[in-house]
């Protein structure tokens, strides 16, 4: 009984929250808000982990996110685009998202990330109530990458406190395929609304094979990547009148989920401003999510928890230089992964196909999804592993976040002009 | 361990069937839910993103059947807490697990000694074990608890508990 008071308290606490930043339809506030109070609740207990008062600032962060909710509100503009394709697919997106809401119930955490990496840092802030004991710190636990930012963890260790059993973890999977649900709802409704049929371009990604995959397997890159790409979509629906706290706290989220997330939102956040004409929105958001990441990094350098792949040994110029060899492999890998049907082939497809016959990409999109490739192949170029072994185990699921905004910048992307009218004005499109 | 079909590296096969029943019922999801753009200019335009997206109804069919599949052979192996990551066996029995829990009090430490060498040469069945018995944590060198699993505990060993493969003792 407790595991399923747990579960729906960890996911339909922070919807109900979050539901009062977004205003709209209800679909778009309970999916949209869901993703907006799962980081505020985890980023409360966080900062309780922190302080050694998980409880209280739970609590603070939720009373917090209630009285600001209705002041830093959402607002949409525009009537849905699409209306009809629109339902259709949220009613696909929903009905995917009950099989694994249903499914979630009869499941352990699957795979190695969640036992050695995420679900563990849960327990062990459920069972020490901060970041101060053996898992955090100790040689012992090395293993389980103690710097990385813990905000699923965080939320995760909710759902153990509540359900009092630390030997029951459905409720972790009942979480995360909670956030696919929400997260492929809200992006679906937003880009809808601002791109109406371009929104079919989401789907090869949102429903393609690495990230339903990853999102069960108890790993933080799908609600990282889902975090991204909701917070870079409300920071494209954004304008003067709106203000950015929405979108920097969804870019905050994907900053604290994972060492990628902070430069990802940056990368994003980046391109977005400099192609932008009003710059102080996206300026604010990444303002908030940089503010956000702060205490976790400054944390993990007094307490002198090391990197274990960015570090200024791995930087050495000289080694970096030796290490050149190594983009070899490692464009053979993402070569592997785009070609790949169980990987992004269809979405690499649809969008090439889609060039071809006219359709424009955005820049900002395509200048951050560049840069997040080039990004992660930095951190391959450099990674003191063995790279072969560590492309082996990750490329597949560290392409979700930079595949991701591949398929955003195709479903903003201008349609030929002979296409169907588009009811946006012309201003707030930055298209090749 | 998968079939060319196969969208999903799992723990076990899915079969031809499944994925046939996945593309039926993905197309007829796709096409309730596509049918209101299939008419007018914006068809040829859109032609591309309609074929992923049809494309996209069946993968997401597949792997909803794929995790049905994985699932059922968690819960086949009485795998409730972790999984196997896509091995085809449990690392070790739940009685092992259960009999150590039973044994380790609070604070106590434990070391894990399987064929393949003691705690992290064996990485895949150290780490899934540091899982199941947090928060009593690991510790190689001098532990309180022993775990043998696919080895024979010492024969001076006072044994705590023991099953075919696998042995509980206090060293």
């Amino acid at each position: 009984m407790r595991p399923a008071l747990a579960a729906l308290a960890t996911t339909l606490g922070p919807t109900v929250l979050g539901a009062r930043w977004v205003a709209g339809p209800l679909l778009l506030r309970c999916s949209l808000g869901a993703l907006v109070g799962i980081v505020i609740v985890a980023f409360g207990t966080l900062v309780g982990g922190l302080v050694a008062a998980v409880v209280p600032a739970v609590l603070l962060a939720c009373l917090a996110g209630w009285v600001l909710g209705p002041r830093l509100r959402f607002e949409l503009s525009g009537e849905l685009q699409a209306g009809r394709l629109a339902h259709g697919v949220t009613a696909f997106v929903l009905v995917i998202g009950g099989c694994l809401l249903a499914l979630s119930l009869f499941r352990p955490v699957p795979a190695w990330d969640g036992w050695m990496t995420w679900s563990l840092k849960a327990k062990a802030l459920a069972v020490d109530g901060d970041f101060y004991g053996p898992v955090f710190g100790s040689s012992t636990y090395a293993y389980s990458h103690q710097d990385y930012p813990p905000l699923l963890p965080a939320w995760q260790a909710l759902a153990y406190l509540i359900g009092g059993d630390l030997h029951v973890s459905w409720p972790s999977q009942f979480q995360l395929a909670w956030l696919w649900t929400a997260g492929g709802v809200a992006l679906v409704d937003l880009v809808a609304r601002r791109w109406g049929p371009g929104l079919l371009f989401l789907l090869p990604w949102l429903c393609g094979p690495p990230v339903v995959y990853w999102a069960m397997a108890g790993y933080a890159d799908v609600p990282m990547a889902l975090l991204l790409l909701a917070g870079t979509v409300v920071l494209l629906s954004s304008s003067r009148t709106r203000p950015a706290a929405v979108a920097g706290v969804l870019l905050a989220g994907c900053a604290l989920m994972k060492n990628e997330g902070l430069p990802l939102a940056v990368v994003t956040a980046g391109s977005l401003l400099l192609f932008s004409p009003h710059k102080a929105i996206p300026g604010k958001a990444l303002g908030l999510a940089v503010a956000a990441a702060m205490p976790w990094l400054l944390f993990t350098r007094v307490r002198g928890i090391p990197s274990d792949l960015v570090t200024a040994a791995t930087l050495q110029p000289a080694r970096v230089l030796q290490l050149m060899p190594r983009i070899s492999p490692i464009a053979r890998a993402w070569a592997s992964q785009l070609a790949s049907v169980r990987a992004w082939a269809l979405l690499v497809a649809g969008a090439v196909v889609a060039v071809l016959v006219g359709w424009r990409p955005r820049r900002d999109l395509l200048v951050a999804f560049l840069i997040s490739v080039a990004l992660l192949t930095g951190i391959y170029l450099i990674t003191p592993y063995n790279v072969s072994q560590q492309l082996v185990v990750s490329i597949d699921r560290v392409t979700i976040a930079p595949l991701g905004l591949l398929a955003l910048m195709m479903a903003a992307a201008d349609r030929p002009q002979s296409a169907v009218p588009d009811p946006e004005p012309p201003t707030s499109r930055t298209s090749i | 361990m998968s079939t060319p079909l196969a969208l999903l590296v799992a723990e076990v096969e899915v079969p031809i069937l499944a994925y046939v029943v996945a593309v039926v019922v993905g197309t007829g999801a796709a096409i309730a839910a596509l049918w209101p753009a299939r008419t007018g200019v914006a068809r040829i335009i859109l032609a591309p993103a309609l074929i992923v997206a049809w494309a996209s109804f069946v993968l997401a069919c597949v792997m909803v059947i794929s995790l049905g599949y994985q699932t059922r052979f968690f819960q086949q192996q009485d795998l409730h807490e972790a999984g196997t990551a896509q091995r085809a066996t449990a690392p070790m029995p739940e009685a092992a697990v259960a009999a150590a829990r039973a044994r380790l009090r609070p604070g106590d430490t434990w070391a894990l000694t399987t064929p393949d060498g003691r705690c992290e040469a064996d990485s895949w069945r150290y780490l899934w074990l540091a899982f199941r018995l947090y928060p009593n944590r690991p510790d190689c060198r001098a532990p309180q608890l022993e775990v043998a699993y696919g080895v024979a505990p010492p024969v001076d060993a006072e044994v705590l508990s023991a099953g075919a493969s696998w042995s509980v003792r206090r060293p």
